[in-house]
């Protein structure tokens, strides 16, 4: 049984997320819950398959669907990186949902969450699969549809302008994505990634194209100053929509940039790329935590911080430009992405606990939650924890990420991005720790606190400290992105 | 997995176990949580105990550990580290008590006691951890753990307090993060003994190094509150107090100390730190660390305040220990953690308690509290002379060897540091213990507690704590020695020879010709005064008698202390015993006569420290080693100076008139008999004369000694008080004496001579000035005159040298040691030494004359039965020192013999007849100008008493004033320009602005594409 089962893995992960969102789309509220929580378990059992396969396999596996296999067919790739992301998915993915579960009450205004929701999963689990410029593109959409319904979902005025806002920067991002492609194709005429490693020349045409695609996953992960729909749309959604924008769905484009910048040997291709985005990440960096601290409502801080955290994220290209050697260069790369995972977790578990306090509080202002960490504990302390990953304390994934960061930065000898890491750390201390003691101080009035309900309590609190977990026994994410980051690097550094 | 492995494990999760199930327990649990938390610090104590048990048992160390980022994240048990550990463990342990007492009307229990184990198990995991990444993550553990704590309160004061601790903080581990980080890079950072740093990079990267150093430093010397990075230990006082005892005391402070320590230790090495050129800037910050903190903490007047500026200064000792990098420095940098951890933690106990009990939080407010918790201010002062560094309690130990670490290391402005920082620490430290003891209680404290309950001091949780505290620190001085104690412990891990770093010697005792006479007095002098004093009468009588017997113990003690640190012990005993009886009838505590005899006190004990500090580094015996010893001249200097102050030597005598004129009624006569005269027993003990010839030291030493023997007589004998005259007349003999002392000096053949007659001298001194005082208490306390005016009569006469008293073969004793002086010496001295005779004979018919006709006013109350014993017994003394003349001692054989003699009878009768005659022409004199007009003051002002006025009075204006204590806080919005940058996002939120920017970016990228 096993053994049938097991060659057909990446098809039958996705084709059960497919299928549990068709299903849960036809049926009423409770049934779809139902579909969605066997749904979710059932994914982080199969995630784990694949990537306990891919590990013991130390190599790549390609799926060809129908077995047509490239250029012809589409193939599903699944190397150390997008295990991991596709692990961090499910993860994150599991938590949400459990949390939805609890947090949504039965109503059957809400029943499309659970079919928008198991679509976005399938986009992105087919976004990290995809070894095709062209896959990824309808990827992408298909996460964005499903993204900007779920936005939506609450049919609030001010998330239904979030959302519409959402939608237009995030289909114009597509847009020149495709742009983008279009060029590549037409100058290289090929769309798989092998094939492009390979055959990609430096001319106008492909770096034209190059610089098309990459502006474009630019908008849709929100890097500074294309962030403006982010905060809106990450802080209007209800909270497990906001939680699986924030943790996950950035994620997805910035891992196209991520392959695209490998592959098309992105710093050499057009000089100074890497640099500009790094510099946009330190902006962002700086940026966002400051308008994380300025803000007067909950959720829009945590948004702001995403803002800021994504910067994050880009200072991986400079670093990896820098390097000398190979080892340096997957030190530079495994650091990006270990942040990736690191705020994945922290970010999810705080926009959670976040809904859980706004839910408790009955406001999402600020200054309403004063006094917080007496009368609900856990959701404040789970904000703590989640935020001590934010800034990077150890033991935590953000402290494991900051340090593989600085190492590279002083072994590359570019210094001065370690700099605006530790200086963006001890921002985002400013803007978290500034919650923090709001929740230790004592209100004006006494807290009207109304959290009934153990499973949004618990549910971010487990995802916290999963985010703890990671910066004591994360040599393992480690040794899982090593091969398939040096396999990568390498192709770059040739 | 091995018991060791398997202990060291437990060592470091029990805290977290324990802290994970006080979370769950919730708020109302507070008999569980009080079982858990005391079962967790007991189950971490003694599983660090084994490991602790298994080194001394010179077992191996072991380690585990997990990979992580290149490191190993994991724990090794060394010696270093468990210091550390233990220490934190076992005051946890005690500290849990504390708290369930202090808490017990607080909220937020569950969250408080959980974050607390949580501190204390990042503690243990900073001191076993086994490489700089595993003690980071545990030290930034600490960080976040212990915020919660300052802010526990909730209050917009804790809350700020939180803030600043974690601005601190959190900057401080981010530049030790970049510094750890580059380290790694280069190859270094485990925990080696001898230092980590790949062979042959010291010589290639020494500046990057040097660097990096600077990093692993600033970041954790803002835990270990060095400059500049001290300013968030004030400020976190806001905590409670249980935080602030074990927390800001202990763990989290010591923890930046203890990185600092495996900084220098393992990881780069004492001879690569110091082959780099840091440490020596290190040192000089944390001496710069010590004086800046000990001045601010005089301003404060908050007590948590005043002592966390303590902690800081007490801090960079250690810091300044490590830095200075010699093995005996290192040493009793480590034991200092200890030591100072046990007397600070007490000191936020017990303030703790003073807030809790009588509702005191400031240093003004503490008058007579002593009164109201006598046990709890009794640990308290304990503690607080320990950290001022007197012995024998455990300060004085790491102090002493901080001393000879600097000296060991060639260096000998830390010594000044020391000596400054014990004067100020004695100057912000000892009006606290002052007010407590001396003070005026407030009545209602007096009311014992309603509904007939005997508690008095605080409640038994927390009275106990603090008191074992206190103990322990007290008592872990004198056990230095010990295996096992820290200074022992710590001496093994640097390999500093245990004889150096505990200051007591294995044989302290020994009696000499001087010790023998010395005793004789000191026993004889104490036995009449406490006699006669022990019947005091007031409220305040037990404290007078432990006061008493102390000083007597002190005396007696030093007689026979041989060795340095057990005649430093004695002597500081002594004199800070006197306080309490020189203050006792003070009206006011904290001014007058007591403050200035403390001030000066402390300042000599200071001195004195510095100056036995430099003969004893070495096994020689203490005058053989100042011979050889680069620093001799400055040895000599500070003993002079040091004794000089007990003595009265012109110039710090200003204390002594005042002292002597209000000291408790029966006690002068031991104060002026014997206290002083210690002074000339230490300077005869210490004084490296007999080996080589000093004649510089020599003639500066008597020309000191004839200036005040003249100075005391001529300001002397214009006083108005029998006591101040009496005061002049001790400055005055004692200036003769150091006469003979110089002359020993000049000429090492003169000095053990010299030695002898001074001895005697000081015997019969001692003799006659006792029996003055005794008269002269008759004389104020009874209505008759009968019994005193003969013995004031016969001691006068003996003082002045007549005939066939004992001052007639002490004098010639001492002439007769002069002899070896040169020709030009000797000559002056034939003038002077009549001079200074004709002076005596001046005081003496002063004191008479005052006594005959005492102010009724100036008398006291009725006869007293003290006032006879004192009589009665002030004879017996003036007869024993009478003795003298059948004592065998060839000196003073050759001295009775001259003394019977014409020329001898004439050579003393001489002064004693011109000064006579002058005192009754003086007295005609004043009579005449009485008799034609109003009778004018002749007394002569004594310009040094008007000069330390004038000091103490500038010193007072720098007293703390209630309003600068504390800074008001600004409500101040924070960051207020960060707010202005919403109009700007706002304008970034816009579409037209977004897609511009986008466009900009598209081109922007495009164009680097045709670079």
């Amino acid at each position: 049984m096993l053994d049938l089962i097991q060659p057909q893995l990446p098809a039958i992960t996705l084709a059960v997320l497919l299928f549990a969102a068709s299903a849960a789309f036809l049926v009423r509220f409770e049934r779809a819950r139902a579909i969605a929580l066997v749904a979710a378990g059932v994914q982080v059992v199969l995630v784990s398959w694949i990537t306990w396969i891919v590990v013991g396999q130390d190599r790549v596996w390609v799926y060809t669907i129908g077995g047509w296999g490239a250029p012809l067919g589409i193939d599903l790739t699944i190397d150390g990186v997008s295990a991991v992301m596709m692990l961090l998915t499910a993860v994150v993915g599991c938590v949400v949902t459990v949390y939805s579960a609890g947090y949504f009450p039965p109503k059957d205004s809400y029943r499309l969450f659970w079919s928008l929701w198991l679509f976005l999963w399938a986009a992105l689990f087919a976004l990290f699969a995809s070894n095709d410029i062209f896959n990824l593109y309808v990827c992408l959409e298909l996460l964005t549809i499903s993204a900007v319904g779920l936005v939506a979902i609450s049919g609030e005025r001010a998330a239904l302008f979030a959302g519409m806002r959402y939608i237009l920067s995030a289909l114009a991002g597509s847009l020149i994505y495709l742009f983008g492609v279009a060029l590549v194709y037409a100058s290289t005429g090929v769309l798989d990634f092998d094939l492009l490693a390979t055959q990609v020349s430096i001319d106008p045409t492909t770096q034209a194209g190059l610089a098309l695609m990459v502006i474009g996953l630019l908008l849709k992960t929100a890097l500074f100053p294309m962030h403006f729909w982010l905060p809106p749309a990450h802080a209007n959604a209800v909270a497990p929509v906001s939680a699986v924008l924030s943790a996950l769905v950035v994620k997805g484009s910035f891992y196209i940039i991520f392959k695209l910048m490998h592959v098309f040997t992105g710093h050499e291709m057009i000089p100074g790329l890497a640099e500009l985005m790094g510099i946009l990440g330190v902006c962002a960096i700086i940026w966002g935590s400051v308008q994380a601290f300025t803000q007067k409502r909950l959720k829009m801080m945590v948004a702001y911080s995403t803002v800021a955290q994504i910067g994050y994220l880009f200072l991986l290209f400079p670093l990896v430009a820098a390097a000398d050697d190979i080892q340096t260069a997957v030190l530079a790369a495994s650091a990006g992405l270990f942040h990736a995972v690191s705020h994945g977790l922290a970010k999810g578990a705080m926009f959670l606990t976040a809904g859980t306090i706004v839910k408790a509080v009955g406001s999402d202002r600020l200054e309403d939650m004063a006094g917080l960490s007496r009368l609900a504990p856990i959701p404040a302390f789970t904000f703590a924890i989640a935020g001590v990953s934010m800034v990077g304390l150890p033991p935590s994934g953000g402290f494991v990420s900051k340090w593989l960061y600085v190492s590279s930065a002083i072994e590359t000898g570019a210094w001065w991005w370690a700099g605006a890491v530790v200086v963006g750390g001890l921002l985002a201390a400013l803007y978290i720790f500034k919650v923090i003691a709001l929740f230790m101080g004592s209100g004006k009035e006494p807290l009207q606190v109304g959290v009934s309900n153990r499973v949004i309590t618990i549910a971010p609190l487990v995802l916290a400290l999963m985010s703890l977990v990671i910066g004591v026994f994360g040599q393992p994410i480690l040794d899982l992105l090593y091969p398939a980051v040096e396999s990568l690097t390498a192709g770059m550094m040739r | 997995m091995s018991l060791l492995q398997l202990a060291l494990m437990i060592a470091v999760s029990a805290p977290w176990v324990s802290a994970i199930i006080i979370f769950c327990l919730g708020e109302t649990r507070h008999r569980t949580r009080f079982v858990i938390g005391l079962m967790g610090s007991a189950v971490t104590t003694s599983a660090v105990g084994y490991l602790g048990y298994h080194l001394a048992q010179g077992g191996a160390g072991t380690s585990l550990g997990i990979p992580l980022l290149g490191f190993t994240f994991g724990l090794t048990v060394d010696r270093l580290g468990v210091i550390f550990a233990l220490l934190a463990a076992t005051l946890w342990l005690v500290t849990t008590f504390y708290a369930t007492g202090y808490m017990s009307h607080l909220k937020d229990k569950a969250r408080f006691f959980g974050f607390f184990a949580i501190c204390v198990g990042s503690a243990i995991g900073i001191a076993l951890s086994s490489n700089l990444l595993s003690l980071f993550i545990f030290y930034e553990a600490l960080t976040l753990a212990t915020y919660p704590l300052v802010a526990h309160k909730g209050s917009q004061a804790a809350i700020k307090g939180g803030r600043t601790y974690l601005a601190y903080a959190l900057t401080g581990g981010a530049v030790l993060l970049v510094g750890v980080v580059w380290l790694h890079a280069l190859g270094g950072g485990a925990f080696v003994a001898s230092g980590s740093i790949p062979v042959g990079l010291l010589d290639t990267h020494s500046t990057q190094l040097t660097a990096i150093f600077a990093m692993l430093i600033a970041g954790f010397g803002v835990k270990a509150a060095l400059f500049p990075a001290h300013g968030w230990l004030p400020a976190a006082m806001v905590a409670p107090a249980p935080v602030s005892a074990l927390l800001h005391a202990v763990a989290v402070v010591k923890a930046g100390v203890f990185g600092i320590a495996r900084v220098i230790l393992d990881v780069f090495g004492i001879e690569a730190a110091s082959a780099l050129g840091v440490l020596d800037p290190l040192a000089l910050l944390a001496g710069f660390t010590i004086i800046y903190a000990s001045v601010k903490a005089l301003k404060q007047d908050d007590i948590k305040k005043r002592l966390a500026y303590s902690t800081i200064g007490q801090l960079s000792y250690m810091v300044l220990g490590l830095a200075i990098g010699t093995p005996i420095a290192i040493a009793a940098a480590l034991a200092h953690l200890v030591h100072h951890a046990l007397l600070k933690i007490t000191m936020f106990f017990t303030a703790g308690v003073l807030a809790e009990e009588v509702k005191i939080t400031r240093v003004s407010e503490m008058d007579g509290v002593g009164r109201r918790m006598p046990l709890t201010m009794l640990a308290f002062s304990l503690a607080a002379l320990g950290i001022i560094g007197i012995p024998p309690i455990a300060g004085f130990v790491s102090k002493w060897g901080l001393g000879l670490g600097a000296l060991e290391g060639g260096q000998v402005w830390p010594l000044a540091v020391l000596a400054a920082s014990s004067v100020l620490n004695a100057v912000y430290l000892l009006p606290m213990i002052g007010r407590a003891w001396f003070g005026t209680p407030k009545p209602e404290w007096m009311n014992r507690p309603e509904q007939g309950s005997k508690r008095f001091e605080g409640s038994r949780l927390l009275v106990l704590p603090l008191l074992l505290t206190a103990g322990l620190g007290s008592l872990i001085g004198p056990l230095s020695f010990m295996e096992v104690s820290p200074t022992r412990w710590a001496s093994a891990i640097t390999g500093a020879s245990s004889a150096m770093t505990v200051p007591w010697r294995s044989a302290p005792f020994l009696l000499d010709a001087t010790g023998t006479l010395f005793l004789i007095l000191a026993c004889v002098v104490w036995l009449v005064s406490a006699f006669s004093a022990w019947h005091v009468e007031g409220q305040h009588r037990w404290r007078f008698r432990i006061f008493l017997l102390m000083a007597a113990c002190g005396s007696i003690g030093l007689a026979v202390a041989h060795d340095p640190a057990m005649f430093y012990t004695f002597y500081a005993m002594m004199a800070l015993s006197a306080y309490g009886l020189i203050a006792h009838s003070d009206r006011a505590p904290q001014g007058g006569a007591g403050r200035v005899y403390m001030t000066y006190t402390v300042l000599g004990e200071a001195l004195l420290l510095a100056a036995l500090l430099i003969g004893s580094l070495g096994t020689d015996s203490f005058t053989a080693t100042l011979v050889d010893s680069p620093w001799r001249d400055l040895g000599i200097g500070l003993l002079l100076a040091a004794f000089g102050i007990k003595i009265g030597a012109i110039g710090v005598h200003a204390w002594m008139p005042s002292a002597y004129d209000s000291a408790a009624s029966g006690v002068g006569a031991a104060l002026a008999g014997v206290a002083s005269s210690a002074g000339i027993i230490g300077l005869i003990r210490f004084l490296p004369g007999g080996a080589v010839d000093f004649p510089g030291w020599g003639s500066i030493v008597i020309s000191a000694g004839l200036v005040a023997a003249l100075f005391g007589a001529l300001i002397g004998s214009t006083q108005a008080r029998t006591r101040r005259v009496l005061a002049y007349s001790s400055m005055s003999q004692f200036g003769i004496m150091t006469v003979g002392i110089g002359a020993g000096l000049a000429n090492s053949q003169v000095w053990p001579v010299a030695v002898s007659a001074v001895g005697i001298y000081l015997v019969h001194h001692g003799f006659a000035k006792a029996a003055l005082f005794g008269a002269d208490e008759i004389v104020l306390h009874s209505n008759t005159k009968r019994w005193a005016l003969p013995v004031i009569a016969l001691a006068g006469l003996a003082l002045a040298g007549m005939p066939l008293t004992s001052g007639a073969i002490a004098k010639l004793a001492l002439k007769e040691s002069l002899g070896g002086l040169p020709g030009q010496w000797k000559t002056f001295l034939d003038v002077m030494l009549p001079l200074t005779a004709i002076g005596t004979t001046l005081l003496m018919a002063r004191v008479l004359q005052l006594s005959w006709r005492v102010d009724p006013k100036q008398r006291g109350r009725s006869a007293t039965p003290s006032a006879v014993a004192v009589a009665s017994l002030a004879v017996l003394a003036f007869f024993t020192g009478m003795l003298l003349w059948v004592m065998p001692d060839p000196a003073v054989q050759k001295a009775v013999e001259k003394a019977l003699g014409l020329y001898g009878v004439l050579d003393l009768m001489l002064p004693f007849v011109i000064g006579v005659s002058v005192f009754v022409a003086a007295l005609v004199f004043v009579r005449q100008r009485a008799k034609s007009g109003p009778l004018a003051n002749l007394c002569i002002p004594d310009p040094f008493i008007r000069a330390t006025e004038y000091v103490d009075t500038a010193l007072i204006i720098h007293r703390p004033k209630a309003a600068e204590s504390g800074r008001e806080p600004k409500n101040r919005r924070p960051l207020p320009s960060l707010d202005r940058t919403n109009i700007a996002e706002s304008y970034l939120l816009t579409w037209p602005v977004a897609s511009t920017l986008i466009a900009g970016l598209l081109l922007l990228v495009l164009v680097l594409t045709l670079l």
